[in-house]
C-alpha cells in the first residue's frame, strides 16, 4: 500500500536562496504528522508544493499515489487544505463561502453536508452571518469545515492554532485528532507550538533552513535522552560547572537541569556532594519535545 | 467549465453586493437622467419637442442639446472608471487575503478562475450600461412623447454594445495590472494614470508629434496636402488610445450625418449636401474601430491569463 503523502526530493529555490532543500518524507494513512520548525524554515513552502500551489524547482510529491506535478487536479480532489490564513470572502456569509467550495468539488447534497460540518466545528447558528464578523478562532474552525467539505482522504493544516485562544486551540486539536482516529483521515500539520504537536502527533519532522533535520515518532526523537532536575543547597554556580562533565547543564531558578545521553543519577549525586552541596530533591525524566527541539536546533547551529 | 461557473457565481455575488457597484450604477444613472432632462428642457425652449424627428430623439438620448456636458461625455468618463473599478484588485486582493490559496486548493484548473472573473466583469458591465441606457431611453420617450424608430433604436443599441466593449477594455487592462502588481493601490493608480494619459493627454501628444513629423509652415501658408498629411498623422497617433476610438465610434453611431472617419476637406464647393447615413452604413463605417476595441480587450485578457497562469500562489504574500 502506498503512503498517503510521499515527498520525494522536494526543492524550491528563489534566485540564490534555497527555501526548501531536498526534502523527502512519507506520511502513512491515518497518521497525524507534525511539521515543526522556526519561522522561515520552509514549512509553508513545502505545504504549498504538496498541493501544487507552487511548482517545485525539482522533486515531486504524491498523494495517494498521484503526482502533484502531473495530476494536480487529482491531488487537490483528495487533499483538504487549511492555509496559514484561510482567506474567506468577508462580505459573503459562511454558507455562501462553503457553498462555493462545495460547487468547486461537485459535492452531492451540499446543503446537508454544510449543515453537518458546521455543527461539527461548533459554529451552528453562524451559517448566515458574514465571515467578516467572525473572530480569528471562528475563522480557523470554519476553515476546518471548509477543508472537510470535499470529503478528503488527506488534510493539511498550516499552523491551525496560531492566534487562537487556549480553549479554542484545545477544541481544534480535539477535532483534528478525532478526524484522524475516527475517520482515518491522514493529517499533516505544521506548527511552532510544541506542546500541541506533542499531544496529538504520531510522528514529527523538524525542519530548519529548508531541510528536515530530525524525523520520527515522538518516542524515537525523545529516546536515548535523559533529563535530571536537581534541587541543591550550596553554591549553585560551582556545582553546575562541575556537573558539565555529565552533559549539557542549565540553571532554571534554584534548580539545576542536566541533560545527558545516559542515566547519570549516581554520578550527579556524587559530584554534588564532592562540591560541598546537599542534594535536596531529584527528578529524573524523559525530555519534552520542547527540550528535544531546542537541542536539535542548537546542534544544527553548532555544525 | 464547472470551476469557472462557480467562480462566476461567486464573483457576481461579490460585485452585486459591493458599494463600488452601487456607486457606479448611481453615478451613471444620475448623469444620464440629468443630461436627458437638461436636453429636453433646452429643446423645449427652442420649441422643438413637438417636432417628431428621429434625429432629435438621438440628440435627446445623447444629451447633446443642453449646455451641460452630454450623457455621451459622461459615459466616456464613467465607463472606463466602471471597468477599472471592477478589475483593478480582482487578482491581487484575493492573493493578499488568502482566498486565492483556498480557491486554488480545490480541484479546478487555474484557467477557470480567470475565465470566471472575466465573464463576471462583462456581465456586470453589461448590466450597468445596458440597464442605465434602457432607463434613459424610457425617460426620453416620456419626455419627447414619441419613441425611437428602428434605425434610431438600433443606433442606440449598437452604441450601448460599444460602450460595454469600451468599458470591458479598461476592465481587462485593470485586471491584467492586478496580476502584475501585488498591491491593489498600485494597480489602481497605474490603471487610472494610463486612463488619464490616453484620454486627456493623447491629443496634445499626437499634435506635438505630428508637428515634428509633418510640420506646417507658417509662411507661405500650408498647402491642403500638407494640412491633410498633418491631420492624418495626428489621427493615426491619437487612435492608439481606446478613448479616441470610442469617441469616434460614438459620433458615428449616434450622428447619422457623420460620413467618414478620415480627414475630409469640407470647404470644397463640389461637395454635395451631406445626406444622412442609414444605421447599416454607420455600422459598416464603425467596424474597423469596433474590431480595434475587441482586439484590445482580447490582448489584455490574454496577458492577464498568461501572467496569472505563471504566478506563484503563496499561502501568505509577504
Ligand atoms: N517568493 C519568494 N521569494 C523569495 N524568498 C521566498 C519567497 N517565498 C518564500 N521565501 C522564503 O522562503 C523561506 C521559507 O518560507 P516559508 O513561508 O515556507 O517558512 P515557514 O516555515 O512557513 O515560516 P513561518 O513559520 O513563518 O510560517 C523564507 O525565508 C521566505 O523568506
Ligand atoms: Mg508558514
Amino acid at each position: 500500500m502506498t503512503a498517503a503523502i510521499k515527498a520525494v526530493g522536494l526543492r524550491k529555490v528563489y534566485g540564490s536562496f534555497i527555501a526548501v532543500d531536498d526534502t523527502s518524507f512519507d506520511v502513512e494513512r491515518g497518521e497525524i504528522f507534525g511539521l515543526l520548525g522556526p519561522n522561515g524554515a520552509g514549512k509553508t513552502t513545502t505545504i504549498s508544493m504538496l498541493v501544487g500551489l507552487i511548482p517545485p524547482t525539482s522533486g515531486d510529491a504524491y498523494v495517494d499515489g498521484h503526482s502533484v506535478k502531473r495530476e494536480p487536479t487529482e491531488v487537490r480532489r483528495r487533499v483538504g487544505l487549511l492555509p496559514e490564513n484561510p482567506g474567506f470572502y468577508e462580505n459573503l456569509t459562511a454558507r455562501e463561502n462553503l457553498m462555493l467550495t462545495a460547487k468547486l468539488n461537485d459535492v452531492p447534497n451540499p446543503e446537508e453536508r454544510i449543515e453537518e460540518l458546521i455543527g461539527r466545528v461548533g459554529l451552528s447558528g453562524w451559517l448566515d452571518v458574514e465571515v467578516g464578523k467572525f473572530s480569528r478562532g471562528m475563522k480557523q474552525r470554519l476553515g476546518i469545515a471548509d477543508a472537510l467539505i470535499k470529503g478528503p482522504s488527506v488534510l493539511i493544516f498550516d499552523e491551525p492554532t496560531a492566534g487562537v485562544d487556549p480553549k479554542g486551540a484545545e477544541e481544534m486539536l480535539e477535532i483534528i485528532s478525532s478526524l484522524a482516529k475516527e475517520e482515518k483521515i491522514t493529517v499533516l500539520m505544521s506548527s511552532h507550538l510544541l506542546h500541541q504537536v506533542e499531544r496529538i502527533c504520531d510522528r514529527i519532522a523538524v525542519m530548519n533552513k529548508g531541510r528536515i533535520i530530525a524525523e520520527g515518532p515522538l518516542e524515537r526523537l525523545t529516546g536515548g535522552r535523559y533529563i535530571l532536575e536537581l534541587e541543591v543547597d550550596g553554591d549553585l554556580n560551582t556545582i553546575a560547572k562541575k556537573l558539565q562533565l555529565l552533559g549539557r547543564v542549565r540553571l532554571e531558578g534554584r534548580r539545576i537541569v542536566v541533560e545527558a545521553m545516559r542515566d547519570m543519577r549516581k554520578d550527579a549525586a556524587q559530584i554534588v556532594l564532592e562540591a560541598g552541596g546537599i542534594p535536596l530533591g531529584m527528578r529524573f525524566r524523559r525530555p519534552s519535545l520542547a527540550e528535544i527541539y531546542r537541542s536539535i536546533l542548537e546542534a544544527e547551529v553548532g555544525t | 467549465m464547472r470551476g469557472s461557473n462557480a467562480v462566476l457565481e461567486k464573483e457576481l455575488a461579490e460585485h452585486f453586493a459591493s458599494k463600488r457597484f452601487l456607486l457606479m450604477f448611481a453615478l451613471i444613472l444620475l448623469s444620464g437622467a440629468g443630461a436627458a432632462f437638461a436636453s429636453a428642457q433646452s429643446l423645449t425652449a427652442q420649441g422643438l419637442t413637438k417636432f417628431a424627428s428621429q434625429y432629435l430623439f438621438l440628440v435627446l438620448f445623447s444629451g447633446a442639446a443642453s449646455s451641460l456636458p452630454s450623457y455621451v461625455y459622461f459615459l466616456s468618463i464613467l465607463a472606463p472608471i466602471l471597468g477599472i473599478a471592477l478589475g483593478f484588485d480582482s487578482i491581487n486582493r484575493e492573493l493578499a487575503s488568502g482566498s486565492m490559496v483556498r480557491l486554488l486548493s480545490n480541484p479546478i484548473h487555474r484557467d477557470s478562475v480567470i475565465v470566471g472573473k472575466l465573464a463576471a466583469g462583462l456581465i456586470v458591465i453589461s448590466v450597468v450600461v445596458g440597464g442605465v441606457n434602457a432607463v434613459i431611453v424610457g425617460a426620453d420617450i416620456l419626455l419627447a412623447g414619441y419613441g425611437p424608430g428602428l434605425d434610431t433604436a438600433l443606433r442606440i443599441f449598437y452604441f450601448t454594445v460599444v460602450t460595454i466593449l469600451y468599458s470591458a477594455v479598461w476592465f481587462s487592462l485593470a485586471m491584467f495590472l492586478s496580476t502584475v502588481f501585488r498591491r491593489a493601490a498600485t494597480s489602481a493608480l497605474v490603471s487610472l494614470a494610463l486612463w488619464i494619459f490616453l484620454s486627456f493627454f493623447i491629443y496634445p501628444l499626437a499634435t506635438g508629434l505630428a508637428a515634428v513629423m509633418a510640420p506646417l509652415p507658417t509662411y507661405p501658408a500650408p498647402t491642403i496636402g500638407q494640412m491633410l498629411a498633418n491631420m492624418e498623422i495626428t489621427r493615426t497617433i491619437a487612435r492608439i488610445s481606446p478613448a479616441v476610438i470610442y469617441g469616434e465610434l460614438s459620433s458615428v453611431l449616434l450622428n447619422p450625418q457623420v460620413r467618414s472617419l478620415a480627414a475630409v476637406y469640407v470647404y470644397s464647393p463640389e461637395l454635395p449636401i451631406p445626406a444622412s447615413l442609414t444605421v447599416d452604413e454607420s455600422l459598416a463605417l464603425s467596424l474597423p474601430h469596433i474590431s480595434a476595441l475587441v482586439a484590445a480587450f482580447s490582448l489584455f485578457s490574454i496577458l492577464a491569463y498568461l501572467a496569472f497562469m505563471r504566478m506563484e500562489i503563496r499561502a501568505r504574500w509577504e
